[in-house]
């Protein structure tokens, strides 16, 4: 797809800017989850207790969300393909697939967090504290932080995918689907690295 | 081309590509977003087969999912981040099409996990190798 | 265009914003944990609920050096465009500056720890540190190397910008070569929190972000803004900032050897450095930090006064032949009337067989 100052600036940087500018930004946040799972990891081979803490999470919901968001992936790329040929219908069904599956994702997920938190493993679990169990309410703490920010991020996509569907409407800047998609792929790779670390590792 | 230069409320259908176009750009343009697609094949890269991706996807998170019934604890652990890694890899090739991109992108990527690689040995002593009578005494 | 052809400014103004993204993620994650820690009670950082403080310190500086490279790195950029300018020679080595650039770039992200070689860490992770801390002086040598043989047998104009890109040389070397003994570990024990660490850094950031700074706004001003700056202002800034800034931090390296602690209110019943010659040290530091702020006066009523004379539009005052200087002076929107055409590299000087001593990126080659 070709914007106005593309063809002066593919020369030199070999791929469109917006593309290169959501890779950066791709980077950039990789290691934001990159840092916070270096130290879920450490904190994990530290203290062996933390498997017993893990065995409270719901393997299956987590294996729902992962499959809901490699669904929605591969609905996304197909909305970059019929954005490639300019269907803008086929465009919008696409995205609109993806969305759903952001929904249900956030759905599930509160689904969890209410069991969870009713059994009392909150952000930092007062009642595993007064019971003297600090390290298990630091699993909590992390497993919360890290699967909140990966929330917040799906937000953050399914709300540049609303935008960019409205203003695809009518044909013009098609080229954003893509990097929307992208933005929405990241998502997905941090969930499938999240999703053992939590969920299947106990 | 210079007519639908002028004018650039007209869309180019595919049937107009030539490849890449070189135009004047368009000085004060009151409306900058409404530039025709000149080439829409122009995408710059190609594409995989995006459902036999996510078929290999669905069946690696199958894997990893029954690992820990099949296997010891220790190979199942091996396995299932091992195939976190490769739907990884999977997702990031082929979704993301980085398999098309050019060079400097894939070493930026690498370069990322290299980074997160860094910091997990450089931290390692301080947090995980400390005896926990020594950080946590009761 | 061609990437090879883009004024080395952008490169590493490119390529500081990556190391930027690149390293900035895990503080905005170690961030929220302190927040959370802080507001919420949980305990990422507190011994007592299995959480540990040097988390903080690893997540803090994993960014806090490579961020001293973002701030290096466009300094780095402006010296590279004024010195070919004012040598009237092509800047030496492009493309291995590039190379070296990236090479530290990547280095950067691996060398953090040595802000942390008496906090705790495991000292056999101090040697990797301290080893890696030593190399990354390599690529900025090569940096500078290549702006010395720039300069070397160059026609050299003393022009203000000038004169302040070789101040940025001078002092930087200073304070790249303390780095050095700051980078052993077990130096580091012993210097670690003093005042020679406060000399060492001020050695290196004043250079880069005010001399940097103060070359590129001299440099650049005729060009955004159409007029030209007074010269003698502007060589009275350079020589009274210059002076009074290795007036206020050149003693205190010794003050820092003789033992001189950081963040200490009363130093008085520290017997060996309250006393004679390091006490004067500190007057004259004093001193010259007050002559040092009252110095940026001279350089406020410079600009003042001459943005406020009458435009002179001048287009390339200092003959130079990167892009920005075909446009007006200021540009108009859009920058370029008509939009130039790239023939050559950025630094085309004192070519043979030129008419002129320089050609423009847009001059066609003959």
């Amino acid at each position: 797809m070709e914007t106005k100052q593309n063809h002066l600036t593919i020369p030199i940087i070999k791929i469109p800017q917006g593309r290169l500018g959501m890779w950066i930004l791709i980077a950039g946040e990789l290691v934001i989850f990159g840092g916070l799972i270096c130290f879920y990891l450490l904190n994990r081979i530290r203290y062996p207790h933390w498997g017993q803490m893990a065995a409270h999470t719901n393997t299956f919901i987590g294996a729902l969300n992962t499959v809901v968001l490699l669904l929605s992936s591969y609905t996304v790329v197909r909305a970059h393909g019929a954005a490639l040929k300019m269907d803008v219908a086929k465009v919008r069904l696409w995205l609109s697939c993806t969305l759903l599956g952001g929904v249900l994702f956030l759905v599930d997920k509160s689904i969890e967090y209410a069991h969870e938190i009713s059994e009392g493993f909150t952000f930092t679990s007062p009642k595993l504290v007064a019971a003297g169990d600090h390290v298990g309410s630091l699993f909590w703490s992390y497993y919360y932080i890290m699967t909140g920010l990966h929330g917040v991020h799906v937000l953050a996509g399914m709300t540049v995918m609303l935008i960019i569907m409205i203003q695809t409407r009518k044909g013009k800047n098609l080229h954003r689907v893509e990097l929307a998609g992208m933005y929405w792929h990241m998502v997905d790779l941090i969930w499938i690295f999240l999703f053992p670390l939590l969920y299947i590792a106990k | 081309m210079a007519t639908t230069i002028l004018n650039p409320r007209i869309q180019i259908g595919l049937e107009d590509s030539h490849g890449p176009v070189s135009f004047e750009p368009i000085h004060n343009s009151p409306d900058h977003d409404n530039v025709v697609f000149a080439d829409a094949t122009t995408d710059y890269h190609g594409h995989p087969h995006y459902g036999r991706v996510l078929v290999s996807l669905l069946l690696l998170l199958g894997v990893s999912l029954t690992a820990g019934y099949v296997f010891s604890p220790g190979i199942a652990i091996a396995l299932i981040f091992a195939t976190a890694a490769w739907k990884v890899t999977m997702v990031v090739r082929n979704f993301m099409h980085l398999k098309y991109e050019p060079l400097f992108i894939y070493i930026a990527i690498a370069a990322v996990f290299l980074i997160i690689y860094a910091f997990f040995f450089g931290v390692y002593p301080d947090i995980t190798a400390v005896p926990l009578d020594v950080t946590y005494p009761r | 265009m061609t990437a090879w052809r883009i004024p080395i400014i952008i490169w590493f103004i490119n390529i500081a914003a990556v190391i930027f993204m690149f390293s900035v993620g895990p503080l905005v994650a170690g961030a929220f944990m302190l927040l959370f820690d802080n507001v919420l009670g949980t305990g990422f950082y507190d011994p007592h609920r299995g959480g540990d403080p040097m988390l903080w310190e690893h997540l803090f500086w994993f960014f806090g050096h490579p961020e001293v490279y973002v701030l290096l790195l466009p300094s780095l950029g402006v010296l590279a465009e004024i010195l070919p300018v004012f040598s009237r020679k092509p800047l030496f080595a492009y493309k291995t500056i590039i190379y070296l650039a990236l090479a530290s770039a990547f280095l950067s992200v691996l060398v953090w720890a040595h802000h942390q070689f008496v906090a705790g860490i495991d000292p056999r992770m101090a040697t990797f540190f301290s080893i890696g801390t030593i190399l990354i002086s390599i690529p900025f040598a090569g940096i500078f190397l290549a702006f010395m043989a720039t300069l070397w047998g160059g026609a050299i104009r003393m022009k203000v910008p000038m004169m302040w890109a070789i101040g940025f040389i001078g002092l930087f070397l200073v304070g790249g070569l303390t780095g050095l003994f700051l980078g052993s570990n077990t130096f580091d024990i012993y210097a670690h929190d003093t005042y020679f660490v406060v000399a060492h850094f001020h050695y290196t950031l004043f250079p880069d972000i005010f001399f940097g700074f103060f070359a590129a706004f001299y440099f650049w001003f005729p060009k955004f803004s159409g007029k030209e700056l007074n010269v003698s202002l502007g060589k009275w800034h350079f020589w009274l900032t210059f002076i009074f800034f290795n007036g206020v931090f050149f003693l205190l390296f010794f003050n820092g050897l003789a033992g001189q602690h950081r963040r200490i209110n009363d130093y008085s019943s520290f017997s060996l450095v309250s006393r004679e010659p390091y006490q004067t040290f500190e007057q004259i530091a004093t001193v010259c930090a007050i002559g040092l702020m009252l110095t940026q006066f001279i350089f406020i009523f410079n600009v003042v006064k001459s943005l406020r004379k009458v435009k002179t539009g001048v287009k390339n005052p200092w003959e130079s032949t990167t892009l920005e200087w075909v446009s007006d002076s200021p540009p108009p929107h859009g920058n370029f009337n008509p939009y130039p055409e790239v023939f050559r590299g950025p630094y085309d000087y004192s070519l043979p067989n030129m008419q002129a001593d320089f050609a423009p990126q847009n001059t066609p080659k003959a």
